[in-house]
């Protein structure tokens, strides 16, 4: 019984899932590289003029670490410089609504936080929190801001 | 036979008195133990006392100690003069207590005096932690003797303390020799941002972890050479063989390996962040992967010569870890496309999740395909171990797991947004973790399945095999698996096998499935030795 179960060719289904698989496995690989490089080097920039704008450039400067240049976003007013060392984590603000009443503005982001220790506890949370802005003359200028998004420069 | 017996009963007896004996002398050793630690550090703390009003914390300790300590050892010398008797030496109970004392005296031990040595290099003498380590050192000598007595030592369990004890060394060994590489290369690269700049000299913490990792290395000699653990071939040895070269070993040189390959590939093309965060993770990752590395080597030697068992245990579960690596590199890959899809306003580097997601899939990926050899042909003998077939069950209950709770993070998101809760923005954004991790599940699901399923063509079919006799109970000199096969290939019954002592003479596979042709019945007793086979129809 068992030389004639033994004799029968082993099936050829794994193999061809396993090339699927593959397939898709590389296919995902190669668009990961093609977006990811493609859009680190284009980005939207959003109208400098709106609070969403200011917004933009401020956390960008933030995260390149650009004090001189974020200071240029923020009010005299802003809260006590508070500084918060980020290390090697990895932040990610992404715009969701804003309110402009007269000359205040809120702008909701989500912020996604990651840290990039090693590849496998690559844990990464989300919140929604918001920027506040003032209008002093024809510009916006950021008022209070999430607590990763604190810069030293204004102070 | 359903009336009690006056043995059963009296059997029915003796095993809650063992019971009830041996918990109490547990907690009786535990506590006494503990008052003994307790009036030890007031001897050997040699500091100047100058206020001592302490007395409900002496009153404690002389309590345990006077009240615990001569119930302990009149409850132990009754106890061990039992001990004569063989079916007391027999009872499971007795290696059970053994096995758990000498692994808590054990662990208390170790920690305690190497902490103790430890606290020693950086300035304060820790008499609290010297006395307790000590004390448990003592139990754990006192029930080393025991366990090996020549006459009264238990007969079952045997093997229990000192597989834990030497994967309890192990364990200690490995996280203080990562700690001591990766402190040794944190030196070499950024001396001015490691820890140990801020207050101690630099050997300090190195010194530490050197103390700790030889402490491990010693604990686990004494219980796999010293005490010849290497030489056990039981289930659970078979078991903590496998979870050590497959989960721990080739776990931590994959983690460290892809680890390294993650900084590396930020040291290349990423210029965002400073060079010391980028570097931070690399001593741990180096001293992950060489440890892990010198204990997968030295296992996979004496996994050549161990049971079978623990060679397939083994390669299934490092083919395990490999799998979970890869496939969390894919799903990382899947999260950073949707990623870069959402426009952001604002972020640190894109590429981080996509190196994350490389390295992890690069090292786990390959690592997968040579030990599992997805290409070899699966033979039927592959096909049928229980390992194999628990392995797939088992992949396919975490692939579940992971999806059920994937799914519900996406459900939720979904829901959430639909009916407006937060401020809106992107759902892609709020789910793409989830769905990175869900489609990785369902490729190496959908794989699993194929494997599973080719599997089950392979072997004859439960359906299409008449089942003759309902069970069959096996009494021979050997417990091997042919000879349950035959029996179930040929009758389609569920077998039990009795191993005799009398006689340790294998039956073969042949001569029982032609003594069992044109048997039936629901019950049937089956006597093999060296002249031949004897079957025996029951009533049912």
């Amino acid at each position: 019984m068992d030389a004639e179960v033994t004799d029968t060719p082993p099936s050829a289904k794994p193999d061809r899932t396993l090339l699927a698989i593959l397939v898709v496995v590389g296919l995902l690989v190669v668009i990961a590289l093609v977006v990811v490089l493609v859009r680190s080097t284009v980005r939207e920039t959003l109208d400098p003029s709106t609070p969403e704008g200011v917004v933009q450039r401020y956390a960008q400067a933030v995260i390149d670490r650009d004090d001189a240049a974020a200071s240029e976003y923020l009010t005299g007013r802003s809260e006590d410089c508070d500084y918060y060392d980020r290390g090697s984590t990895n932040l990610r603000l992404t715009f969701e609504s804003s309110k402009i009443t007269g000359t205040q503005a809120v702008v909701f982001v989500s912020i996604s936080s990651s840290y990039g220790g090693d590849p496998f506890s690559n844990y990464e949370y989300s919140y929604d929190d918001e920027f506040r802005l003032v209008k002093s003359g024809d510009s916006w200028l950021i008022e209070t801001a999430p607590y990763e998004f604190l810069s030293c420069g204004g102070n | 036979m359903t009336a009690t017996t006056p043995h059963a009963q009296n059997s029915a007896g003796k095993a809650v008195r063992r019971f009830i004996v041996f918990v109490l002398l547990f907690i009786l050793v535990t506590v006494a133990a503990t008052g003994l630690a307790g009036l030890l550090e007031r001897v050997v703390d040699a500091g100047v006392l100058l206020i001592d009003d302490d007395t409900s914390g002496l009153a404690t300790w002389l309590a345990f100690t006077l009240i615990a300590g001569p119930l302990a050892a009149v409850l132990w010398w009754f106890t061990w003069r039992g001990l004569d008797e063989r079916a007391e030496r027999d009872s499971v109970l007795w290696g059970l207590y053994l096995a758990g004392m000498s692994t808590l005296a054990l662990i208390l031990a170790v920690v305690f005096l190497l902490s103790t040595l430890s606290t020693l290099v950086s300035g304060p003498w820790d008499p609290q932690a010297f006395a307790t380590g000590m004390v448990w050192a003592g139990v754990w000598v006192w029930h080393q003797w025991m366990a090996h007595s020549r006459t009264k030592s238990p007969t079952r369990l045997v093997a229990g303390a000192r597989i834990l004890g030497y994967a309890f060394g192990i364990a200690v060994g490995t996280v203080a020799a990562i700690q001591l590489i990766s402190g040794l290369i944190d030196l070499a690269i950024a001396p001015s941002t490691s820890a140990s700049s801020i207050g101690f000299p630099w050997w300090t913490p190195i010194l530490q972890s050197a103390i700790w990792a030889v402490g491990g290395i010693v604990v686990w000699w004494l219980h796999w050479v010293l005490d010849r653990g290497s030489s056990l071939r039981t289930g659970f040895a078979s078991v903590m063989l496998a979870l050590v070269t497959g989960l721990w070993a080739v776990g931590l040189a994959l983690t460290g390996i892809a680890t390294a390959l993650f900084v590396g590939l930020r040291l290349v093309f990423e210029h965002s962040d400073s060079l010391a965060d980028i570097l931070d993770p690399l001593g741990a990752a180096i001293g992950a992967a060489s440890v892990g590395a010198v204990i997968w080597s030295y296992y996979r030697l004496q996994l050549r010569t161990g049971a079978p068992a623990a060679r397939l245990g083994a390669r299934l579960v490092s083919a395990g870890v490999a799998l979970a690596a890869a496939a969390s590199g894919i799903g990382i890959v899947v999260n950073s496309i949707l990623a870069a899809i959402v426009a952001p306003l604002a972020e640190s580097d894109s590429r981080s999740l996509l190196f994350a997601g490389l390295s992890a899939l690069l090292v786990g990926g390959p690592a997968w395909w040579l030990i599992w050899r997805p290409l070899a042909p699966v033979t039927v003998d592959l096909a049928r171990e229980t390992g194999r077939r628990v392995y797939l069950i088992a992949v396919f209950g975490i692939s579940a797991l992971v999806a059920i709770i994937t799914l519900l993070v996406i459900g939720y998101q979904v829901f959430d947004f639909v009916l407006g809760g937060g401020f809106g923005g992107s759902l892609l954004d709020r789910v793409r973790a989830s769905l990175g991790l869900l489609i990785a599940t369902g490729l190496v699901a959908a794989y699993h399945f194929s494997v599973w399923r080719s599997d089950r063509e392979l072997l004859p079919s439960d359906a299409a095999r008449p089942q003759t006799i309902g069970r069959v109970v096996l009494v021979t000199g050997a417990n091997d698996e042919a000879a349950v096969r035959a029996i179930r290939d040929a009758t389609g019954a569920t077998v039990t096998v009795w191993t005799r002592t009398d006689e340790t003479a294998a039956v073969t596979p042949a001569k029982l499935a032609a003594a069992l042709d044109g048997v039936t019945g629901s019950r049937v007793l089956v006597i093999a030795n060296a002249k031949g086979v004897q079957v025996i129809p029951l009533e049912s």
